[in-house]
């Protein structure tokens, strides 16, 4: 083991060097080049970002320094050195001592990167006594325990004998920081590692990752699609735009003064925690009205009426009244299938005004989809009322329920998931008004075409098929298809999850017109802070399926009175690198306070 | 790791601005087209596939072939035929030139003559593919129908309806097939149900292998609509107000239709072979029409004298069986639910 002092100190040389890479794929439709003439240096206890949206050649670059490129068919050609290693043309043998000892990666999604039939002790020792085979057994588990240890997994030697799905997704990932580390690796190269992890335990691995660094004198590699993920974390960042690096420098110089514009616009992209509702739409009413004046002939916007109605929206008739709704789900525990209850959704109430945007926050398991899937009536309450203008829908039969559909539409998350594959564009979204009773073919064409021009796609995408289009383009299509029937009030069900930063912002300012057009009235469901706070008039923050803060908008952000919205609000990923290091340190004592109190 | 099947989608997704601009550039192929592109870039899926449509030629047009290169299927030609053993004559005016063992292969007699009665080999063969397809075909086709329906109402409805199902195809499966459909077979009358002697025949055959190979197609129907009723666009479905009719036959049906055609695909040479066991053992087809299965069984006697009877019929079932294998194995992997979402 060498001190990290003199590892920092050591000759100076980058510890990761990548000249002119270039890296290609054959597909069906032609070579594509993932990765075009990139260039970086990682010093030796120094971090990168590589920033950039799905398809910008982030993973495969990272895939490239682990040497998991070879034996594919993917064509490579300039330099790639790690730690002294030439990874294009070393040994197999060699990249493989490299992997581990000199450069360890942790992947994306910590639930399927573990293996499920063997204890993390296991799994732990196995990655030493890889690495280290003369190492005896007692010492590669003295070593697991360390690890365990240092990414901070609670009595790590009785855990060590737990498998993996005995822990929760974050400690998961946890434990395989513990893999990449327990070699004592120069790099450790994390690939979006907080992506399928909700936002406080983000926070909690970020924090982490850092810490190590300091600690151990490592070099970190960050990938992620999200710049302000990396903010915190790096010193130097690089945006990656379709395989070629399109920026790079100094983490502050980058965010403060961009100079490459896809680097200025993938920063106005990212949604801001501290921007309020009314800032927000401001902005984009102000954008739409410049936008209208510079382009008079779109006469396909019907009435641009930008309403004035200022920040304060004034409250309209009453829409929806949820009262205490709870959902039991049954839990099937042990073998003999004896069952438990369990409620998602546990007495929560809210009234829902007429125009108005209701944001629900929470991170996964708080019961924010379950509840929306109940207003939806695609579940039924097991307690509780839903009154939706006045008629109580709670225990409605599907059949009297059909009707009533039309008035209440969903935005579902997943836009791959939620169009069907093997109907047209134009079929899913005219299958609304043909289950409704509409028979004029001819008529429902006109429709969806109409719609589909309003959303921002063209009227002959109507015969193509939902493959042919990105995420953010159906997630447009699955907007058309939740509009066409003129519904009162809209579910959005975290419905800018799945996309990319700049789709993001462009499907967020797309329902907001809509909204202004339509007169809708939204329940915008999410786990992302600044994303619902854009949206919201109203806030609900949601914990393990009830409400534990409810309010205006900006009060509940700029004012939280739960615990647990301060908590949210503290680890909410922030633009600036100083601002985000502050917040680390008061991350730090809000945690210290907590574990004092328990 | 895979590349990306449009390449222009990837495109699109990193430049915020070309939202209108790229979607002009989406290619407005269907799966079941890219499917076929990549089907025909799969050689031996292709060879199979044409000696499959060969085959199905063939079959379809045996009486026409038979016209123009062969002899009707079951007429007699005892004059180079040896009575003592049964053998073809190398040459049917000197029998003492010794046995053919080819069997009297010629331009005259493309695949050789029957031993003991001289039936052209050539025509039998061909007619003998006509019952084989036929019952393939068919027991398929009642296959599929039955395990759809009742796989697609068992994932869909779940609760009781698919335990009871779900148990019903256990309970086929565990059941002695080939034994039942001997002795079933066995006591048949000649005439039931307004059908007649290989009429009735082919029909029994076929709904035994239908009735009781349903449970395949059925489990996997039922396992695909488990997965897909999970996906959000049957809520969104739902959510519109849409019966569970229009679910059940305008949303899932279209998705299952593929691993169903796959399927289909590979239960033909299962068929075949289930055919050709039943027709060797004796039970399935009367004589004198020709069957694969029964032509081996009659071979085996002569298997000294005239190995080409054994052969033929043999190697005509294992190009079937293995043509229809890998052409289904082609087709699973052109329609490859792993790259098209």
């Amino acid at each position: 083991m060498t001190n990290p002092g003199t590892r920092t100190a050591g000759s100076g040389d980058p510890v990761v060097s990548v000249r002119d890479l270039s890296i290609t794929f054959a597909s069906m439709d032609g070579d594509v080049h993932a990765v075009k003439n990139l260039s970086f240096e990682v010093p030796a206890g120094g971090a990168l970002g590589i920033v950039g949206e799905s398809g910008s050649g982030k993973s495969v670059t990272s895939l490239a320094l682990m040497g998991l490129h070879r034996g594919s068919k993917a064509r490579m050609s300039g330099g790639l050195t790690v730690a002294g290693v030439d990874v294009v043309s070393a040994p197999d043998s060699r990249i493989r001592a490299m992997r581990g000892n000199d450069i360890a990666m942790v992947f994306q999604d910590p639930m399927s990167s573990l293996h499920p039939q063997y204890t993390i002790g296991n799994q732990l020792i196995e990655a030493y006594r890889t690495h280290r085979p003369k190492a005896s057994a007692a010492e590669a588990k003295a070593r697991s325990i360390d690890a365990l240890e240092r990414v901070g997994i609670p009595e790590p030697a009785k855990r060590i004998n737990s498998y993996p799905h005995e822990f929760s997704g974050g400690m998961r990932q946890r434990v395989l920081i513990a893999m990449g580390l327990v070699c004592e690796p120069k790099v450790l190269l994390a690939d979006e590692p907080t992506t399928a992890l909700d936002v406080t335990v983000q926070a909690q691995i970020l924090d982490l990752l850092d810490d190590l660094r300091q600690d151990l004198g490592m070099s970190l590699i960050l990938v992620s699609h999200d710049l302000a993920v990396v903010a915190g974390s790096v010193d130097e960042v690089l945006v990656m735009k379709k395989g070629e690096a399109v920026e790079r420098g100094d983490v502050r110089s980058v965010l403060s003064s961009p100079e490459h514009p896809y680097t200025r616009s993938l920063l106005a992209a990212v949604p801001r925690v501290e921007v309020s509702r009314a800032q927000r739409r401001a902005e984009v009413r102000a954008d739409r009205a410049a936008a209208q004046q510079a382009a008079p002939q779109a006469e396909a916007t019907p009435k641009g009426s930008v309403k004035d109605s200022g920040s304060g929206v004034a409250k309209g008739e009453l829409l929806l009244s949820v009262t205490d709704v709870r959902q039991k789900f049954k839990v099937r525990g042990g073998m003999f299938g004896r069952t438990t209850d369990f409620y998602a959704v546990d007495g929560v109430s809210f009234d829902l005004y007429q125009g108005e945007t209701l944001g629900i926050v929470g991170e996964s398991g708080s019961g924010k989809s379950t509840l929306s899937r109940m207003v939806m009536r695609l579940l039924q309450p097991t307690e509780g009322s839903i009154v939706f203008e006045g008629n109580d829908i709670t225990r409605l039969p599907e059949r009297k329920l059909r009707p009533l559909r039309r008035d209440i539409q969903m935005i579902f998350q997943n836009p791959y998931s939620s169009l069907n594959p093997r109907l047209t564009v134009g079929d899913s979204i005219g299958t609304a008004l043909r289950v409704q009773g509409e028979g004029d073919g001819k008529l429902i064409k006109r429709k969806v075409q109409e719609l589909l021009e309003r959303v921002g796609l063209e009227a002959n995408h109507y015969n193509r098929f939902p493959h042919a289009f990105s995420g953010g383009q159906r997630q447009r299509i699955a907007i058309a298809r939740a509009l066409i029937l003129n519904p009162k009030l809209v579910i959005c069900d975290e419905p800018v999850s799945a996309l990319d930063v700049s789709t993001q912002d462009q499907v967020l300012r797309l329902l907001s017109e809509l909204q202004d057009d339509f007169d809708l009235t939204l329940i915008f469901v999410a786990h992302d802070l600044a994303v619902v706070r854009q949206v919201s008039d109203r806030v609900a923050v949601m914990r393990k399926g009830k409400v534990v803060e409810m309010g205006d908008g900006d009060a509940v952000y700029e004012n939280p009175q739960h615990d647990y919205t301060k908590q949210l609000l503290a680890a909410a990923p922030i633009l600036d690198p100083d601002e985000a290091k502050r917040q680390r340190s008061a991350r730090q004592q809000l945690r210290k306070q907590v574990s004092a109190v328990v | 790791m895979t590349a990306p099947l449009d390449a222009p989608e990837s495109a699109q997704q990193a430049d915020p601005e070309a939202i209108a601009r790229g979607a002009r550039n989406v290619a407005s192929r269907s799966l079941t087209q890219i499917a076929w592109q990549r089907l025909r870039r799969d050689k031996i899926a292709m060879i199979a596939g044409l000696i499959v449509l060969l085959l199905i030629l063939a079959a379809v047009f045996a009486p026409l072939l038979v016209k123009w290169f062969g002899y009707p299927p079951t007429e007699f030609n005892q004059a180079p035929i040896d009575p003592a053993t049964g053998g073809v004559y190398k040459d049917p005016d000197n029998p003492f030139a010794g046995i053919d063992k080819t069997g009297g292969i010629s331009w005259d007699h493309l695949l050789g003559l029957e031993p003991k009665t001289g039936r052209d080999l050539f025509s039998r063969i061909l007619y003998g593919a006509q019952i084989s397809l036929l019952v393939a075909f068919l027991s398929t086709i009642l296959c599929v129908f039955i395990g759809t329906v009742l796989g697609i109402i068992a994932g869909y409805v779940g609760g009781w309806v698919d335990t009871v199902i779900s148990r019903a195809m256990d309970i086929f499966l565990a059941f002695p097939l080939l034994l039942f459909a001997i002795a079933l077979v066995g006591v048949i009358p000649d005439s039931a149900f307004g059908l007649t002697g290989n009429g009735l025949r082919v029909g029994l055959i076929v709904f035994i292998i239908g009735f009781f190979n349903w449970p395949y197609v059925g489990r996997i129907v039922r396992g695909q609509t488990l997965t897909l009723k999970e996906r959000e666009f049957v809520e969104a479905a739902r959510s519109l107000g849409a019966s569970n009719r229009h679910i059940l036959f305008r949303e899932l049906l279209p998705n299952l239709l593929t691993p169903i055609l796959v399927y289909a695909t590979l239960l033909i040479p299962t068929n075949i072979l289930f055919e050709a066991a039943l027709s060797f053992l004796g039970v399935g087809i009367s004589p004198p029409t020709p069957t694969w299965g029964r032509m081996l069984s009659e071979a085996l006697p002569y298997y000294t004298t005239s190995p080409h009877f054994v052969i033929i019929p043999g190697v005509a079932i294992f190009i079937t069986v293995l043509a229809f294998n890998l052409f289904g194995d082609g087709l699973r992997d052109a329609f490859d639910p792993r790259s098209s979402d």
